[in-house]
């Protein structure tokens, strides 16, 4: 619990979203919010401590917040799955206490609001990152987060045309550019991550039931044995990381 | 390159190790900062000493101005959208949906004394937030709501109230139930009482 205390951050944005709101007098729909969002990281939090993941950090946003984990990329679909759907669900546990003490109608909704934004398919929103994990289950690692990319980058255009026409709000244009700007820096980063990935599989003993042949070193699939043609994959990967030392 | 490597390995080595000198520069600009704030204050109670508007300007903005929240709101939504944006409109349709009627008005302290019916209930004058309930002298159980133009408007002599602090409430809704067959109101926008004929006129 210390640990976790010592963890939190609050973004720079959420102190200017503070002043607004003190300008503003919505204490009563800010502290309801604040629990909701708080409680929802902590659901992520606690349940990647209770399956020994080491976390780094948790970050709050005025709208969200962000929990992060030194995570392996080899880790378990199934684990990351619980640790995001964990999330929501204490999100709504916290609704639903939260409902049964304090009467106000705005609590629904704004719960509401947080809850389905969240699991819209845009990565780096749980919903996003639920639908590329699910993506790995039957498709190659570069291939389920092109096509998660692909899906994010429509729903976000849709979102951000649907704001401007037909329902003007500043604060979710803002957030909508900040989604955009966080999908392109992932799409920055897959390089780095992808070769996190293999080289995971180089240095660490992964143990995996299922067996795949694949073509070239591009095609690794999440949670699969691989050749490459005849070659066997810790060969492979032996020889791709120690090639350039030479 | 190596040279530079190693200058900036040192670099990073002597401030781990001076801890020491670290702390001497934290309580340095600590109380520089102190130092700065002292003078920034002094020159303010200077200020104050000699020049008297100005003294009658910080004692009205700072201690009787009221932070107009639901002025700022109302202006925010106008041209920025609402602060905590949701999927439905908050417009939901309320069975309670009035105009204040009144017999007969007459001045009261600083406001005025509406004769209505027994036990009346009264309806919101003007949408805005509730930023006061409790007793006042002479006007008994009051609500005061801060309207979206920036006028507070006192509801005095109230017996039951359906709102509660802080909550933006919307004109014509319910607000409470009036004690006997006298309701208080009071205009108020900065420090100014307002006339009742400009604000509420009689039907």
């Amino acid at each position: 619990m210390k640990t976790i205390y010592q963890k939190i951050k609050f973004d720079n944005t959420f102190y200017l979203f503070l002043i607004l709101i003190i300008l503003a007098g919505m204490f009563k729909e800010f502290t309801f919010i604040f629990v909701l969002i708080f409680f929802h990281e902590l659901g992520h939090a606690i349940t990647g401590i209770l399956l020994k993941w080491q976390l780094v950090s948790i970050t709050i946003y005025p709208y969200g917040g962000l929990t992060k984990f030194y995570s392996f990329e080899n880790s378990s679909i199934n684990k990351e799955i619980l640790i995001l759907l964990m999330g929501p669900v204490t999100q709504i546990i916290t609704y639903l206490i939260l409902n049964y003490f304090f009467k106000y109608p705005y609590i629904k909704i704004y719960h509401l609001t947080i809850l389905l934004f969240n699991l819209l398919p845009i990565l780096t929103l749980d919903g996003g990152r639920l639908l590329n994990l699910l993506f790995n289950k039957f498709l190659s690692y570069l291939n389920s987060f092109y096509l998660s990319l692909e899906i994010s980058f429509f729903t976000l255009f849709f979102l951000i045309i649907y704001i401007i026409f037909n329902y003007y709000n500043f604060n979710l244009l803002l957030m909508c550019i900040f989604l955009f700007f966080k999908v392109i820096k992932s799409l920055k980063n897959i390089k780095y991550s992808y070769a996190k990935f293999l080289l995971e599989r180089y240095l660490y003993d992964y143990h995996f039931k299922k067996r795949k042949v694949i073509k070239s070193i591009y095609q690794f699939y999440k949670e699969c044995y691989h050749y490459i043609g005849l070659v066997d994959e810790k060969e492979y990967l032996k020889h791709y990381f120690t090639k350039n030392k030479n | 390159m190596d040279q530079q490597v190693s200058k900036f390995l040192n670099q990073k080595n002597n401030s781990l190790t001076n801890n020491k000198s670290k702390f001497k520069n934290l309580i340095i600009s600590f109380f520089n900062k102190i130092l700065v704030c002292f003078i920034i204050g002094l020159t303010c109670l200077i200020f104050l000493k000699t020049n008297p508007s100005f003294k009658e300007f910080i004692t009205n903005k700072v201690f009787k101005d009221n932070l107009s929240f639901a002025y700022f709101n109302n202006l925010y939504n106008k041209y920025f959208g609402s602060i905590f944006p949701s999927y439905v409109n908050n417009d939901s349709e309320t069975v309670f949906n009035e105009k204040l009627s009144y017999k007969s008005s007459s001045s009261y302290y600083d406001g005025y004394k509406l004769e209505v019916d027994n036990k009346y209930l009264v309806p919101i004058i003007n949408s805005g937030i509730v930023v006061f309930i409790g007793e006042i002298e002479n006007y008994g159980k009051t609500v005061i709501i801060e309207g979206i133009d920036g006028v507070d408007i006192w509801y005095g002599n109230l017996d039951n109230y359906g709102v509660k602090i802080y909550d933006y409430v919307k004109e014509g809704n319910y607000l409470g139930e009036v004690k006997d067959t006298n309701l208080y109101l009071v205009f108020q926008k900065n420090r100014e009482y307002l006339k009742i004929e400009d604000y509420l006129p009689k039907n």
